[in-house]
């Protein structure tokens, strides 16, 4: 399997861990195991991938320790912060040992005079959010599991967001990590220095690794000034097409919002099960827009995103009068996703990417492929960067319906490197999107990437079976 | 999904049994599928954050709940207790994108692995005792007198600690001597009383008449706290209602929460008639007023369904029916303009779990106390679990006490000279509290209704 020869006995093993964390960070009992054999993603918790051992280490030392153990004895590691991931990152799938790292969750300096923060990797990313927040600085990245992820997990997936569009994804923030690699070896990478070629940018082949390179420890991360003043629209229109060509034509007349956030009527209607959700009834689409900056400048921007809207037909167009209605509006986004999941036997939850011009061509395409196979396509997503998130609602214990939606994932996934975009923006390759890979990054595209793995990681024991076979 | 592998060993010799357990299953297993195993219920639940460990999270028991359906998870007895170990504070519901009910789900597994594992013995004695409503009231009185009694420090020390461990941890959470003098009566006797209104509310001619209603004294008030059954008996007649006090019945919510689920719902059955009828049922324990009006849920699918919808309408927690009251003719407008204006009495508000994710109830009971005079302030998270919730606090005692600890810092960080709550449970864990954290500067720990019995502006007139 992937090349790990275990060498050492379930009992062994655990002794061996229990010198290094002590009993009480450790768990091996068969219930708390399975606990630790799913994510977030959509793959099925039966046949289970349950870890021989789940550790909790506190500090470097420990994790070193726990690393050359694995190593020297050919045992499966995998790191894990909150589980939240999408694409089963974090599943054991070789068994082995799952290394949380939920309890190494200090921030260890808030760098006010060079905007910097330095954290550990089990911080939650709305921790962090709200810590530099207080004191005057803003940390952009806002993946919708924020309130749960955890930073670690976000630089290893390069985890993006809705506020992407203006201000980019993890990976524009990371400007260094502590890194323990399969031998055990500590290295640093980048520093306080923001202008750094000293050598391969190693930092960011760190980041969005995937838990598959090393075992990621210290986060360091740039942090900019706190935006003065936010605003909130929800703009709905009569077609999906309206909404998403009004996004193009948005950003390319040089409006840029915030965040540019797309829904349609399934998924808005998903949420409404939960939440007063206002919905005119030739709505079909919407849009959740965010303008920030300069207090005096929001309302020309509003202004110009009332109009951009008028021009595409919207049939309704709201603004947020207080923060509170601001941030009602955007629970209804954050949770969309597993509200969707929840109308559905299954959601098979996607994550492509696509230039941001091709996205009106994207969602068209999604709709015909929905059609062609007689299944329902719930479509959201952050339009304003051309990520999108369309779900496949199904019911897999139905007669031929696996083999169906097996052909619309395929052909979703065509369709996106057709237009010009990727397999993942945000939730990485994991082990949903594996099968995938090769068509997106062609036969030596993914012989590099072994190559890389294979410097870095000998044994194999780092996260098996991830990203490529 | 595949063949529930779980099923009870006489499940063929009982197809009526039989069907009602797949219908479980299916009930179960339709609201587990809700789970999208996102993980926004881990950083608001008490004991993930407290212990780190995925089974402590909703996201653990509803996987877990789903592995044993689908045949991953095996029912070894140690399964109960992953799952037990739940505050039931709803939390987590409050959380998720697809309000799953955790808390529900939970009562319904237990339920199921009862049939297969059977219950522990603490949880089965606890549960008989509470279907017998009579024993409750007799049993009252003396667990009061002894836990109020000169000889009990003595007695524990001497006696129940060194021998009995477990019964010594029990005794230690019994309430202690009350803010506003104690038990000096036992509480009247008779199924049903019909009381008229009290001095107060007769010498005022202003109150109105506002006609019957009727007051469930749930066993928790009944056997601890009589004092506070007559405090919210009186502050009902004082604002003018004819009350008829209902004190010989349980809610079953033990008994639900515990996996008893037959019991439950014959309990809430006879409930159903019990309290049937035009009037309003007003309760002052948060636990029993959100068990009744989640009647219609534990029976679903019953021939009682729709008396027990109709039921959750007439259900108002006391302070819902303060709240919506005028406040009293008596009462001079809040920070009223004269210089010598006394410095207003500072009391802080714990929510319990029941009143303000169970029954969506957090503004009114501190208007009420600010219609009485006082001055609220508020704690950090006073809407997060103290951890008494019900036999949690006996049977997981360091980490229910380590929620303890929180909470009472924060109502000590108040400077506030009561903590006003709405739940029998919580004021027991919170007297608790005081006892093993209060650093000597302890806070008193009242009911709301005590609260208004003996509000400033009350002891004026």
């Amino acid at each position: 399997m992937n090349g790990v020869n275990q060498d050492m006995l379930p009992d062994q093993l655990h002794q061996a861990l229990a010198a290094i964390v002590g009993p009480d960070r450790l768990l091996d009992v068969d219930n708390d195991r399975f606990t630790y054999s799913y994510d977030g993603s959509f793959l099925p918790l039966v046949p289970a991938h349950r870890p021989d051992v789940v550790v909790f280490p506190r500090d470097v030392g420990e994790v070193v320790r726990i690393v050359r153990l694995c190593n020297d004895h050919r045992v499966p590691l995998v790191p894990r912060g909150a589980g939240s991931g999408r694409t089963g990152g974090s599943i054991p799938v070789n068994g082995g040992v799952v290394l949380s790292l939920e309890r190494m969750n200090r921030i260890l300096e808030i760098d006010r005079k060079n905007m910097m923060a330095l954290v550990e990797p089990g911080v939650r990313t709305m921790d962090l959010g709200r810590a530099v927040e207080d004191v005057g600085l803003f940390y952009p990245p806002d993946p919708s599991s924020w309130t749960v992820s955890t930073m670690g997990g976000n630089v290893a997936e390069n985890a993006g967001g809705a506020r992407a569009v203006k201000y980019g994804v993890t990976k524009d923030y990371v400007l260094g990590l502590q890194v323990v690699l399969a031998n055990g070896a500590v290295i640093d990478t980048g520093g306080k220095a923001v202008k750094n070629v000293t050598g391969y940018d190693l930092t960011h082949l760190f980041v969005g690794s995937e838990g598959t390179l090393g075992v990621i420890t210290k986060i360091l991360v740039r942090l900019i000034s706190k935006p003065k003043a936010k605003k909130t629209l929800l703009l709905m229109f009569g077609s999906i097409d309206d909404a998403s060509e009004c996004v193009t034509d948005m950003l390319s007349s040089g409006i840029v919002p915030a965040s540019a956030e797309i829904m349609d009527k399934t998924s808005i209607q998903a949420v409404a099960r939960f939440r007063k959700v206002d919905i005119p009834v030739e709505a079909e689409a919407a849009l959740l827009i965010d303008i920030d900056g300069p207090q005096i400048l929001l309302d020309d921007q509003a202004g110009a995103v009332t109009e951009m809207a008028r021009q595409h037909q919207a049939v309704q167009v709201s603004v947020a009068q207080t923060s509170a209605e601001a941030d009602e509006l955007w629970v209804l986004r954050r949770t969309m996703g597993p509200a969707v999941a929840a109308i559905a036997k299954n959601k098979i939850g996607e994550d492509i990417s696509v230039p941001r011009a091709a996205l009106p061509e994207m969602i068209r395409r999604l709709g015909e492929i929905g059609r062609k196979h007689g299944l329902t396509i719930a479509v959201f997503g952050h339009a304003g960067d051309g990520n999108l998130h369309p779900s496949i609602l199904a019911d897999l214990s139905e007669a031929g319906a696996r083999e169906r939606v097996d052909q619309a994932v395929a052909e979703v996934f065509r369709a996106a490197l057709e237009v010009g975009g990727t397999l993942s923006g945000e939730h990485g390759i994991g082990i949903t999107k594996k099968p995938f890979i090769e068509e997106a990054l062609g036969k030596e595209g993914v012989r590099a990437l072994r190559a890389v793995k294979h410097a870095l990681d000998p044994n194999g024991i780092l996260n098996p079976g991830k990203i490529f076979e | 999904m595949s063949t529930p592998s779980v099923t009870a060993p006489d499940a063929a010799a009982a197809p009526r049994v039989t069907a009602a357990r797949e219908a479980l299953l299916q009930r179960i297993a339709n609201m587990a599928g809700q789970c999208d195993r996102c993980g926004s219920c881990l950083p608001v639940c008490p004991l993930f954050e407290e212990t780190g460990r995925e089974t402590a999270s909703a996201r653990g028991k509803v996987s877990l709940v789903r592995g044993l359906l689908e045949g991953a998870v095996s029912p070894a007895p140690d399964l109960f207790a992953r799952l037990d170990f739940c505050l039931q504070c709803r939390a987590c519901t409050n959380a998720c994108p697809s309000k799953i009910r955790t808390d529900e789900l939970v009562s319904l597994a237990k339920g199921q692995l009862a049939g297969v594992t059977g219950r522990p013995a603490m949880l089965r004695a606890v549960d008989g005792f509470l279907a017998r409503p009579k024993l409750v009231s007799l049993a009252g009185p003396l667990v009061r007198a002894y836990a109020r009694s000169a000889i009990r420090p003595l007695a524990e020390k001497a006696v129940l600690k060194p021998v009995l461990h477990r019964l010594a941890d029990v005794a230690d959470l019994l309430p202690g001597r009350r803010p506003f003098g104690g038990d000096n009566g036992r509480p009247n006797k008779g199924k049903t009383r019909s009381v008229g209104g009290s001095d107060r509310a007769r010498r005022s001619s202003a109150v109105p008449s506002r006609g019957k209603i009727r007051y469930l004294a749930g066993c928790f008030v009944r056997l601890s706290y009589p004092e506070v059954m007559r405090a919210t008996t009186a502050t009902l007649r004082d604002a003018g209602y004819q009350v008829v006090v209902v004190d010989d019945a349980c809610c079953g919510l033990p008994h639900w929460s515990h996996g008893d689920l037959d019991r439950a719902r014959n309990m809430a059955a006879s409930n159903l008639s019990r309290l049937s009828g035009p009037e309003l049922v007003v309760t002052d324990c948060a636990s029993c007023g959100s068990a009744l009006m989640d009647y219609a849920r534990w029976l679903a699918g019953s021939e009682h369904e729709s008396a027990a919808k109709s039921l959750a309408a007439r259900v108002r927690d006391v302070s819902v029916v303060l709240a919506s009251l005028e406040p009293a003719p008596a009462a001079p407008p809040a920070g009223s303009g004269s210089p010598e204006a006394p410095e207003r009495t500072k009391v802080t508000y714990h929510d319990p779990c029941h009143l303000s994710r169970g029954q969506g109830i957090k503004a009114q009971p501190r208007q009420v106390l600010c219609n009485a005079g006082y001055e609220v302030v508020e704690m950090k998270g006073a809407d997060v679990c103290c951890g008494g919730s019900g036999t949690f606090c006996l049977e997981y005692q360091s980490d229910s006490q380590a929620l303890l600890e929180k909470k009472t810092k924060n109502i000590l960080a108040t400077g506030a000279e009561y903590v006003v709550t709405s739940c029998p449970s919580c004021l027991l864990q919170l007297e608790h509290g005081m006892k093993l954290f209060g650093d000597g500067k302890a806070v008193k720990v009242i009911h709301l209704t005590e609260a208004i019995q003996h509000s400033p502006v009350s002891d004026q007139s």
